[in-house]
């Protein structure tokens, strides 16, 4: 026997009232969503960052600078004049003459903004526009290399799990036990002599770095592989490496980013300081490390103009990545708020 | 915990051993080897070359080398006569009653630059860096944690926010361009501090010697003043940039803690905020600290390289550098085994100083 | 870490003698990147010495706010409460305490339980440690009294071995032995007033239950006031004696627990026990309450459940409903139904209520099955 009952007639069960003016629909108080992608997204909490975009305007500038900042330059790279180069200490930021013994100023003018050099006679400012080169470029394609090995290899031990793993995380463990200063210390001394070892000292520091990424990326898939909605996707019928690709890589992604900066700048200053060390870039490219190390014996006499520009440039790079890095985690950090 | 703890020590023997053959392996089958630093010299001849090799047992093949230096086999004993015609240091060294020598018969091996016995050489530059580095260890693992907690602790005061400036900027910064900053500032312009060294020459003999520690046992205060001043520049040089990096993970660790439950229920339970902070929050905030600090101890090691250089602070940094500078391997070899092996340790230390102030933690 | 910044003295006087608990217009607002957040809106009851006063409403109606709120748990700068809102505690005004004070009866006059038990205990101390730190404190007794006084603790909530327990940490024990802990740390300096918020939704079925037989019985025992914070109208109808239900921030209904939860004045409340399955029902559809909670930077204008109720009108859309007195008791409701204006539409509602507790609501009836127990027949 089946219940007379009749569904409401529409919203509001009691009509009553002839005069009653319709309700505003429900969706007057519903939230409405608008669904972003998750670059958009992404971009839209990377902007919210102040600190992030400073980083990257700074980054902009550095980069800008390097590209075409030598093209710009008055000075000469390689003009020597006939001053003694032993003794000869380098004049400070915009100075024309310089008293050597009472390290005064004694004529100002529109040259060398940031000094000159001590020695061999170069533009400070020049030659750190032209470290700028290679010390960016060794820096972002190291992190490059190093950060795409140690993704693969942490995807894969950390998905396939078993065997695989345990092979490849001892492999790591022994690689990281080294110690990594030393050998590559020992390994790019071997390349010291060779014409143009920009590319070994990338490939370097590329190899070296790759093991922290893997291990980082291991276990973020060992924990974010367990997530029901990896369960859900293979229940679908999914594809590992679609599961790999899409599902989990996109989730991982915050950490990622953060080691990523963190490895740039860590490169960056490990770069400088195998060039200041002697064994590391070869001397007739300035780096920023190269610059420092030639810098070291003339702060003796006073000259702090030589030393401090670089570092400024170093320490600001440095910072900007670190920044930029800061932002894009909260960026990709699905968690996060936009 | 005590099996657990032999247990780990057992597994770091096969570590060391496999590291000790990797590294031996990069060194000696890299372009040159030894005989590179002849190779600017003209005046040595092809056979001359040969005949050093051959003295060195450099010419046999990798793994026999490998063996001998770990004291496995037999050390050659023809080559002995042909070193001394050619006047070139003694590198296989003499046995003792006939037996062989090599690591595991507590022998290092000799310099091949200077002919020194590789322990008595590192074992010189032990204690200098024992003192820069200890004394790094402890003002940076007391500063990290002072400026992390209370930068937690005030959240967005200026304290804090000028924390976070500082650890942004020290993070960034190379270490060896701070002590060449340091040594303009302090030592060139201001003059307050000497740039060099471990203790002023015009006072007291060389550290280490003989004749210092007599002088060391006549004038104690002043001897351990001057060494104070040589050590400050360089211990700042040091940590700062581990302080920069730690301070902030301190923060993050102890802000953390105090967002937990637990914290909210000592709360409740009426116990003051100090309590609250320093007794609950900070117990829980110093597990990963501990472990971090546990793991970067490494890191002091290679800091110390670019300082002790800076410096001229007669160290194992110091030493590895020339040695790396003249490829001199057994010297290197000697280095890198004493590190591996500390570093495994402290690895084993910080795991176990983690299960010692985590109750949850059982092995 | 921030104090909270005591008030302006109260405006109001002390209340009766017997009256623990006597709150005033209490709000709570939350300053977010995204505007303010009235969690709680204007909430007033009172609790007397040995009551039980249960606290309904789902996440976000604002009834774990009101608890922290009395407590003074919440950090000020994001929380702000209203200046005119008072408590009244053991004829004190509690809000505007200076801290030190109020530190002093927390955890000793009031105590407060928490819905998780293994986040809400320090996992590096020993639950003896956890539990004579606070005796201590507040006691102002040695240690080895303050020790012993935890070991009672711990018998009082039926743990047994207290002795070797007293030592063991939170991790090593299960969860209902965790929330047994808890309870014991609140009680141990016997406070007047217990709060218990969400004390058994963490754990299971048979643990809920004996949990719940052991705050009746402590309540019993010590004559302290409970004050029992739930989303489960099942555990509010075996516990308490007063009940009031909260949706988003405001409180839509009080009264017993046998007229709220058998004679429902108000449409939340109403849709609330609609949605209960029963056996009577089998073979129709579940009936929910539509729609959803509206957000609190959105809300309607006027009554707050309005776009949700079946049985609102154009006054719910313009005027919002007081707290009007529904019955002789002195039980109120927060609806137009219950105001002299809307009285008339009252009987046609309560039987659109009583017939859905029947069948549920919104019935696609064609499709039910024969064996249906027809009450009317």
């Amino acid at each position: 026997m089946t219940l007379p009952i009749q569904p409401p007639a529409g919203p509001g069960a009691l009509q009553d009232d002839v005069n009653a003016t319709p309700p505003p629909a429900s969706a007057d108080y519903e939230v409405s969503l608008q669904s972003l992608s998750q670059m958009e997204l992404a971009w839209r909490k990377f902007k919210a960052h102040r600190l992030a975009l400073i980083g990257l305007g700074i980054m902009a500038v550095l980069i800008l600078a390097a590209i075409i900042g030598p093209l710009f330059l008055p000075y000469a790279f390689d003009n020597i004049p006939a001053v003694d180069q032993n003794v000869y200490g380098g004049r400070p930021p915009f100075c024309a003459a310089y008293d050597n013994a009472k390290h005064v100023c004694t004529a100002f003018g529109l040259v060398h903004p940031f000094g000159e050099t001590g020695g061999l006679q170069r533009d400070v400012l020049t030659l750190v526009v032209n470290g700028a080169r290679v010390s960016l470029f060794l820096g972002f394609t190291s992190m490059a290399i190093g950060v795409i090995i140690g993704t693969i290899v942490g995807a894969i031990a950390g998905y396939l799990g078993g065997f695989i793993d345990n092979l490849l995380m001892r492999i790591v463990d022994v690689l990281l036990s080294l110690p990594l200063l030393f050998v590559i210390l020992i390994v790019a001394r071997f390349f010291q002599n060779s014409k143009d070892n920009v590319w070994a000292i990338i490939l370097i520091f590329g190899f070296f770095g790759w093991m922290g990424v893997s291990r980082l990326v291991r276990s973020l898939f060992l924990s974010i592989r367990e997530r029901e909605f990896v369960e859900a996707a293979r229940a679908v019928g999914v594809r590992d490496r679609r599961i790999i690709f899409r599902h989990i890589l996109p989730n991982a992604l915050s950490p990622i980013v953060v080691a990523a900066s963190l490895i740039i700048g860590g490169n960056i200053i490990g770069e400088a300081f195998i060039s200041f060390l002697g064994f590391g870039v070869n001397p007739t490219v300035p780096t920023w490390g190269n610059v420092l190390s030639n810098a070291l014996t003339f702060i003796l006499v006073g000259n702090w103009w030589w030393p401090l520009f670089p570092g400024v440039a170093i320490i600001l790079t440095v910072l900007a990545v670190n920044f930029v890095g800061d932002g894009l985690r909260d960026a990709f950090d699905p968690r996060s708020r936009a | 915990m005590t099996k657990y703890l032999l247990r780990r020590l057992i597994q770091a023997i096969p570590v060391v051993i496999g590291i000790s053959i990797i590294t031996y392996a990069i060194m000696l089958s890299a372009p040159g080897g030894p005989v590179e630093r002849f190779a600017n010299n003209p005046k040595i001849t092809n056979d001359q070359k040969e005949a050093f090799k051959k003295s060195w047992g450099l010419d046999q093949p990798i793994p026999i080398q490998y063996c001998r230096w770990v004291g496995l086999c037999d050390p050659d004993p023809g080559g002995l006569a042909l070193l001394r015609s050619n006047n070139l240091p003694n590198f296989l060294p003499t046995s003792l009653g006939g037996g062989s020598n090599g690591i595991l018969h507590g022998d290092l091996g000799f310099s091949l630059d200077s002919g020194e016995s590789v322990s008595a050489r590192i074992g010189h530059a032990a204690l200098p860096t024992l003192i820069l580095a200890g004394t790094a260890l402890l003002l940076w693992i007391g500063f990290a944690i002072v400026l992390g907690v209370l930068a937690a602790v005030k959240r967005y005061s200026f304290f804090d926010q000028a924390a976070t400036v500082f650890s942004y900027i020290g993070f960034a910064m190379p270490t060896f361009w701070l002590g060449i900053m340091l040594i303009l500032i302090f030592g060139v312009s201001l003059k307050w501090l000497p740039i060099s060294g471990m203790n002023n020459a015009r006072l007291s003999p060389a550290f280490g010697t003989d004749q210092y520690w007599v002088y060391f046992g006549q004038n104690p205060i002043p001897a351990i003043l001057d060494v104070v001043q040589h050590l400050i520049m360089p211990v700042i040089t040091l940590v700062v940039v581990n302080i920069a990096g730690d301070s902030r993970f301190v923060r993050a660790s102890m802000l953390e803690a105090l967002g937990q439950d637990y914290v909210r229920t000592a709360r409740a339970k009426g116990l003051p905020g100090r309590t609250v902070t320093f007794r609950h929050a900070l117990r829980n905030a110093l597990l990963p600290v501990v472990t971090n600090i546990g793991l970067e101890i490494p890191f002091l090691f290679s800091g110390a390289l670019v300082t002790e250089s800076i410096f001229s602070w007669p160290g194992i940094g110091r030493l590895t550098i020339e040695s790396i500078r003249a490829f001199d391997y057994t010297i290197l070899m000697g280095v890198f085994l004493i590190t591996a092996l500390l570093v495994v340790l402290a690895n084993i230390l910080a795991d176990v100083l983690y299960a010692v102030v985590d109750p949850r933690i059982k092995y | 870490m921030t104090e909270v910044i005591s008030a302006d003295a109260p405006r109001g006087a002390p209340p009766d003698r017997d009256i623990l608990l006597d709150v005033r217009n209490l709000k709570t607002h939350f300053k977010v990147l995204d505007g303010l957040v009235p969690a709680v809106d204007g909430v007033s009851f009172q609790l007397r010495r040995g009551q039980t006063l249960g606290i309904v409403g789902e996440s976000g109606s604002g009834k774990s706010v009101t608890a922290m709120t009395i407590m003074r748990l919440l950090d000020i700068p994001p929380a702000q409460i209203d200046p005119t809102s008072e408590v009244w505690f053991d004829g004190r005004e509690i809000l505007s305490l200076p801290m030190d004070q109020m530190r002093r009866l927390r955890g000793n006059e009031m105590a407060m339980i928490f819905q998780e038990p293994l986040t809400s205990l320090n996992p590096v101390f020993t639950v003896g440690d956890q539990i004579a730190e606070q005796v201590a404190l507040h006691k102002k007794v040695g240690k080895k009294a303050a020790w012993d006084r935890a070991i009672e603790s711990l018998t009082l909530v039926g743990i047994p071995n207290p002795e070797r327990r007293v030592k063991q940490y939170p991790h090593e024990m299960s969860g209902g032995m965790r929330q047994r802990v808890m309870i014991a740390m609140a009680l141990s300096c016997e406070p007047k007033l217990l709060i218990a918020d969400e004390p058994t939704t963490a754990l299971d079925v048979t643990i809920q239950a004996q949990i719940l037989e052991l705050l009746k019985s402590i309540q019993d025992r010590t004559d302290s006031a409970l004050m029992l914070i739930t989303h489960d109208l099942g555990v509010v109808a075996e516990m308490v004696d007063n009940v009031i239900v909260m949706y988003t921030g405001e409180i839509v209904e009080q009264g017993t627990v046998e007229e709220v939860l058998v004679e429902p004045r108000a449409p939340y409340t109403m849709g609330l026990l609609e949605s209960i399955p029963s056996v009577e029902k089998r073979g129709g559809r579940l009936s929910a309450i539509k729609g959803v909670v509206p957000s609190p930077f959105n809300l309607p204008p006027a009554c707050r459940f309005e776009p949700r109720c079946p049985y609102h009108w154009d006054r719910c859309r313009t005027v919002p409903p007081e707290l009007y007195v529904a019955g002789p008791s002195g039980r109120r409701a927060r609806c137009h139904l219950h105001s002299p204006e809307g009285a008339g539409r009252w009987p046609a509602a309560l039987e659109a209520h009583r017939r859905a507790l029947d069948v549920g609501r919104d019935l696609a009836v064609q499709d039910a099955p024969q064996e249906t127990h027809d009450r009317h027949a």
